[in-house]
């Protein structure tokens, strides 16, 4: 090989040499003697010879071989030395593509082009072949340039600089086979179709990597996952989940056990951006929190950015979920019916033209239809009654993709989800359970409902050959509602009405320009209305003349306006920099904030020494806080609250590292490290004040942010995953080695202390195993308690007037103790089959089959010797049964 | 990064001073006692040996000794001399071995109840006892332990005289057998706090507080017991509020204190308290 001066080249050779002898021993080795022998001779005709006699196809470009001659003696059974000998002395790098094939990548040389080349693009879709969809973050590599990209939103690449004559394109995507061709003309853009394979058929490489898309991506903490591999993902409950796929990555958790937001690198669950074909969802979950409004199956694409996200990205300061509805099939149509323990559900999707596709789906709870919702009862004296417990949930998807011609596309994505609560309830029910049924003066009354719409339209153009236009219209409500009437006696009652409604109106244009082989340039602008309107109207009734009333409307609304701009830049085959800045403006201060993001991606070594880092700022508007007095008017949910004059703007900053290795045939293997710290975020002023009325001081926005404080919090963390995939094995294993804390930022003596979801260890382990007709897995959840505040001592006081004497705990710091460790396993097992012309699939799911009992709270009592707590207990174990017919 | 989780926490030994400056009245005796392990028996343990109290009334030194009776509490010597007036700043010191804390404020105006009226309807009604409203998704505990009983709903309204106080008034209704639901409590008034400027103002110079409690009976058919009722009306500052407030639920939290390098409660207040008996 060629070694220039400098210490870097040693490096470089030494990894290339590292890189061929640990990679290629997998996939080229065998036991055939190879005898080579070459004398100067062209390095070509050494391949040529090459891949004679080790049947190893070596993909390279004749034109940066041309010149190059090679002098080397073998004589041995090592496909891997074999190439090491001929290409010894020259400056390439090899990435492996399956077991006898390979490419050569120039490695010190930047990308070569002919100033006559400029003007001409190699641009191209990739799709589906079977149902033509658009895949985004395709890989798509050029191995006789070495440049490579991957697809945008819109499956649409671009390569500009490419010469007149034949190049070859490489294209690969999990869950499709991959694509070699060569492209001849550059005259219009072509359809690269990528043909699925299924995951469990022998003796295909699907792709040897399981997260070759992030490969090239540059930013580190990015999760990419296609539908077809959120599918493959075990579910909760006999439910997959996308939002409950992703904890099973490094550095994601949910609040609860089995409930509440995502937790993503010790951020609060407000911190995170869902974005649903560009629109956001403000509360995505169902059931109380217990299952999320992203539906697995109705998604073609779903990325996190975990920490550090592109400058195109904006408004939450932890992650942002950015999902892609499913376009619907060009080809063929198709239904898919499913049942859970949970719910129903149903996906349909069907070309309407060979321009147009639509995909459709549902989902609703059906509990309510089996128990009922209305129950009538009647007492011994004839007395009427009705005892009502009503719950149900429902999603709709749906998208209409439309393509009037090769150069663009149209899309339609509409979303509706609600939760209802319909419950009243006689008091008498807990008294004797045999005459739990019957009238009663005295209940409890409430109608909840909440959920989601959003609007997405999308229109997405190739103006030119080097620049493409995707054009965004939204619009996202959340609303909540909340009546209850509750009555504990003859002359007393409470009847509240509370609404929470939050709407966003927005537009979004991104332009993708590409005015080099090696710069790929993403600039914006986006503009949004926030609506927040809240209103409240209660009375509390203590007797027939003492009622206290409490009627409150809070309406505000703000426009936040964004710019961004961001390059992809390749100064090298091996080095990728994703400089951009984003600047944002908000209307309710005004605040002005400029946040830098820099990523910055080196293959040292393509196979098993990715480097990632990233640096980045965020700032965030909208923050979501909980009235932490009243028992009513914060049943639904928690309010977002726009940045105002006290209340500004939370900020965070990020400094996180990665590595990836694919040096494990079929393994991944990702170690990321961060460190984050945030400013301005909204933290409890009192935090042992809990809910001690059922009216507080009010929805006020100031009311609200008078229970709270400005507060400072930082985590760091080491994250490790591993994902292996085989023809019938998915096995991830993930951990986390965290910690984040927060102090109050007024009081400069407080010290860090653990936030509320601190969790400084975390390990899962997913197992699952695909036969023909058999799908099984398991899942072990592990991971450290919750933080608790124990008490230290005890102390008593005496009411001066009373003389009554109370003990307390001494509780001098927050967060001082923790939980007892947190562990569940869950096992799932499906069995598919065919049955009345359609394909059948029913499965067995067991939640915590260990019934491990594990601790959610504790609570002390003071006034009882000793300091032991008493344990809140968490789910026991739970069988759920699918069924899902594919018609 | 290293290292393990957070250690058990360790005890904390800290004083406990409780002094309630009362405007127009003699000085209080002061409780100071100290905090006690977890494992110890639920005894209050008095301050250590040496001790001291100095408090600072209106720039007059008042000297406190412990009780050799009760120790537990510390009395002022020849009676602490004459009453605190409304407006009087007050510093109180207290020295222990190793440690040492401190308080100050001032004396808020005088409060005097004007007037009382009871109310209780003419036969009990039925109400839901509940013991806990503590209703989580996770722990499907959603079986509520409740009964039906029959109470006495008492309506109670309390007039005082409006002294423009820009500060905080404490309402208590007590009757002599306390009774307690979860959720009757929820419906229930017996003690409130609140700003006076709040309080409704009657136009003649008085400002009034209506409050309910409840009076537990057997059946539907019995009478209001006969029963004595303390009415307690008590104003402070802000750091008053905030500790009584903050005491209501022993269960979850501790008061918040205003005794810089200890816990308790220092503070100047006036109280008006009187017994009445309500009658069936």
């Amino acid at each position: 090989m060629i070694l220039e001066d400098g210490t870097g080249a040693e490096v470089r050779t030494l990894i290339c040499t590292f890189f061929l002898v640990s990679l290629l021993g997998a996939t080229v080795g065998s036991a055939q003697t190879i005898r080579l022998e070459f004398s100067d001779t062209p390095v070509s005709e050494a391949l040529e010879t090459y891949a004679r006699h080790t049947g190893v196809d070596v993909v390279h470009s004749p034109v940066l071989v041309r010149s190059l001659r090679t002098s080397c003696r073998y004589r041995g059974t090592s496909k891997r030395d074999a190439l090491i000998c001929i290409m010894s002395g020259h400056d390439f790098r090899v990435e492996p593509i399956s077991s006898n094939q390979a490419v050569l990548i120039p490695l010190t040389s930047t990308i070569r082009q002919n100033p006559s080349d400029a003007a001409r693009v190699l641009t191209g879709f990739v799709q589906d072949a079977e149902t033509g969809e658009s895949l985004r973050g395709a890989h798509v590599i050029l191995p006789g340039i070495g440049a490579g990209t991957t697809t945008n939103e819109a499956g649409f690449f671009a390569f500009p600089g490419i010469g007149e004559q034949p190049v070859s394109v490489a294209i690969t995507y999990l869950g499709y086979g991959r694509l070699d061709t060569t492209v001849v003309s550059r005259a219009v853009s072509g359809t690269f179709p990528l043909v699925p394979v299924a995951f469990e058929v022998a003796g295909v490489v699907v792709e040897e990597d399981a997260e070759r898309r992030a490969d090239a991506t540059i930013t580190p903490g990015l999760v990419s996952l296609s539908g077809r591999e959120l599918q493959q993902m075990p579910g909760t409950l006999g439910n997959t989940d996308v939002l409950e796929s992703l904890k099973w990555m490094p550095g994601i958790q949910r609040a609860g056990e089995a409930t509440g937001g995502l937790l993503v690198r010790g951020s609060g669950p407000d911190q995170n951006l869902y974005l649903i074909d560009g629109a956001p969802v403000y509360h995505p979950w169902h059931a109380f929190s217990l299952i999320s409004t992203f539906q697995t199956d109705t998604f073609k694409d779903v990325s996190i950015y975990r920490g550090a996200f592109p400058a195109e990205f904006g408004g939450r300061l932890s992650s942002v979920l950015n999902a892609q509805l499913r376009d619907g099939s060009r080809s063929d149509a198709s239904a898919t019916l499913g049942i859970s323990g949970l719910n129903a559900s149903f996906i349909m999707e069907s070309p309407l033209s060979k321009r147009s596709s639509f995909m459709l789906s549902g989902r609703r709870s059906y509990i309510d239809r089996i128990i009922g919702r209305t129950h009538p009862v009647k007492d011994d004296f004839g007395r009427k009654d009705t005892l009502r417990t009503g719950y149900h949930f429902y999603d709709w998807s749906a998208k209409y993709s439309f393509r009037p011609d090769a150069r663009s596309s149209v899309s339609i994505s509409w979303y509706s989800g609600r939760d209802a609560l319909d419950l009243r309830l006689p008091f008498d029910l807990s008294l004797d359970f045999s005459s739990w049924l019957r009238p009663a003066d005295l209940f409890f009354e409430v109608d909840q409902e909440w959920g989601n719409r959003i609007l997405s339209t999308r229109y997405q153009r190739l103006l030119s050959s080097r620049l493409f236009l995707t054009g965004t219209l939204f619009y996202s409500r959340y609303r909540a509602r909340e009546n209850a009437l509750i009555r504990p006696s003859q002359s007393s009652r409470v009847a509240s009405a509370y609404r929470v409604d939050l709407e966003d109106t927005g537009a979004r244009m991104v332009l993708d320009w590409y005015p080099s082989l090696s710069h790929q340039v993403r600039f914006g602008a986006e503009a949004v209305q926030h609506r927040f309107d809240s209103g409240i109207d209660a009375r509390i009734a203590y007797t027939p003349t003492l009622v206290e009333p409490l009627e409150e409307t809070s309406r505000t609304q703000a426009v936040e306006v964004s710019l961004f701009i961001q390059d992809t830049w390749s100064p090298g085959p091996a080095v990728r920099v994703l400089p951009g800045i984003r600047a944002s403006w908000f209307g309710s201060g005004p605040f002005l904030r400029v946040t830098p993001r820099l990523s910055v991606q080196w293959a040292a070594e393509p196979t098993w020494a990715i480097f990632r880092a990233a640096a980045s700022s965020h700032v965030q508007y909208l923050q979501r806080i909980r009235d932490r007095n009243a028992y009513l008017y914060d049943l639904v949910s928690s309010r977002w609250i726009p940045a105002q004059a006290d209340a500004p703007p939370a900020r965070s900053r990020q400094v996180s590292l990665g590595w990836e290795s694919h040096g494990i045939p079929r393994t991944v293997l990702h170690v990321d490290g961060f460190v984050r710290e945030g400013s301005g975020t909204l933290l409890p002023e009192d935090n042992f004040q809990s809910k001690n009325g059922l009216l507080g001081p009010g929805i006020e926005v100031a009311t609200l942010l008078g229970q709270f404080d400005r507060g400072e919090e930082r985590s760091r963390g080491i994250e490790v995953g591993t994902q292996t995939r085989t023809d019938r094995w998915l096995i991830m294993t993930s951990y986390t080695r965290a910690r984040s804390e927060n102090r109050i930022a007024a009081s400069p003596k407080a010290s860090f202390r653990p936030a509320r979801f601190d969790t400084p260890h975390a390990f899962s382990l997913i197992l699952s195993f695909r036969k023909t007709r058999w799908n099984l897995g398991s899942s072990v959840d592990w991971r450290s308690g919750y933080p608790v505040s124990v008490p230290t001592a005890r102390y008593q006081l005496e009411d001066p007037v009373s003389g009554e004497a109370t003990w307390y705990f001494h509780r001098p710091t927050i967060n001082n103790g923790r939980l007892p460790y947190y562990l569940r396993i869950d096992i799932q097992g499906a069995y598919r089959f065919s049955f009345a012309n359609a394909s059948w699939s029913t499965g067995l799911s067991l939640y915590n089959v260990l019934n491990r009992r594990n601790v959610t709270s504790q609570s002390w009592d003071p006034s009882v010797p000793g300091g032991s707590p008493q344990d809140r207990l968490g789910l026991p174990i739970l069988p759920m049964i699918d069924v899902i017919v594919d018609l | 990064m290293a290292g393990c989780d957070i250690a058990p926490p360790s005890y904390d030994r800290s004083l406990v001073v409780e002094a309630w400056f009362d405007t127009a009245a003699p000085m209080p005796p002061v409780r100071i006692t100290t905090t006690r392990s977890l494992t110890d028996a639920l005894i209050p343990e008095p301050a250590p040996p040496g001790t001291q109290l100095k408090v600072v009334m209106a720039d007059r030194i008042i000297t406190y000794e412990r009780s050799m009776d009760a120790p537990l509490w510390f009395l002022p010597v020849d009676s602490g001399g004459p009453p605190a007036n409304a407006g009087a700043l007050f510093d109180v010191r207290v020295d222990a071995p190793e440690t040492s804390l401190r308080a100050s404020g001032m004396m808020p105006p005088k409060v005097t109840l004007q007037d009382i009226h009871v109310y209780a309807p003419d036969r009990p009604i039925s109400a839901v006892l509940i013991d806990s409203l503590n209703v989580g998704l996770d722990s499907l505990n959603l079986a509520v332990n409740a009964t039906t009983g029959y109470i006495y709903p008492v309506q109670v309204s309390l007039t005082w005289e409006d002294d423009s106080f820009d500060g905080w008034m404490e309402t208590r209704l007590q009757p002599e057998n306390a009774f307690s639901s979860s959720l009757i409590d929820f419906f229930l008034l017996p003690s409130e706090v609140f700003t006076e400027s709040s309080a409704r103002h009657l136009g003649n110079g008085s400002l009034q507080w209506e409050g309910v409690y409840a009076v537990p009976v057997g059946t539907p058919d019995s009478p209001l017991p006969a029963h004595s009722l303390r009415v307690v009306l008590r104003r402070g500052d802000d750091r008053f509020a905030r500790f009584i407030t903050s005491r209501e639920a022993p269960d979850r939290r501790e008061p918040v204190t205003n005794v810089n390098g200890g816990l308790g409660f220092i503070g100047g207040v006036s109280t008006d308290s009187i017994r009445v008996d309500v009658l069936q």
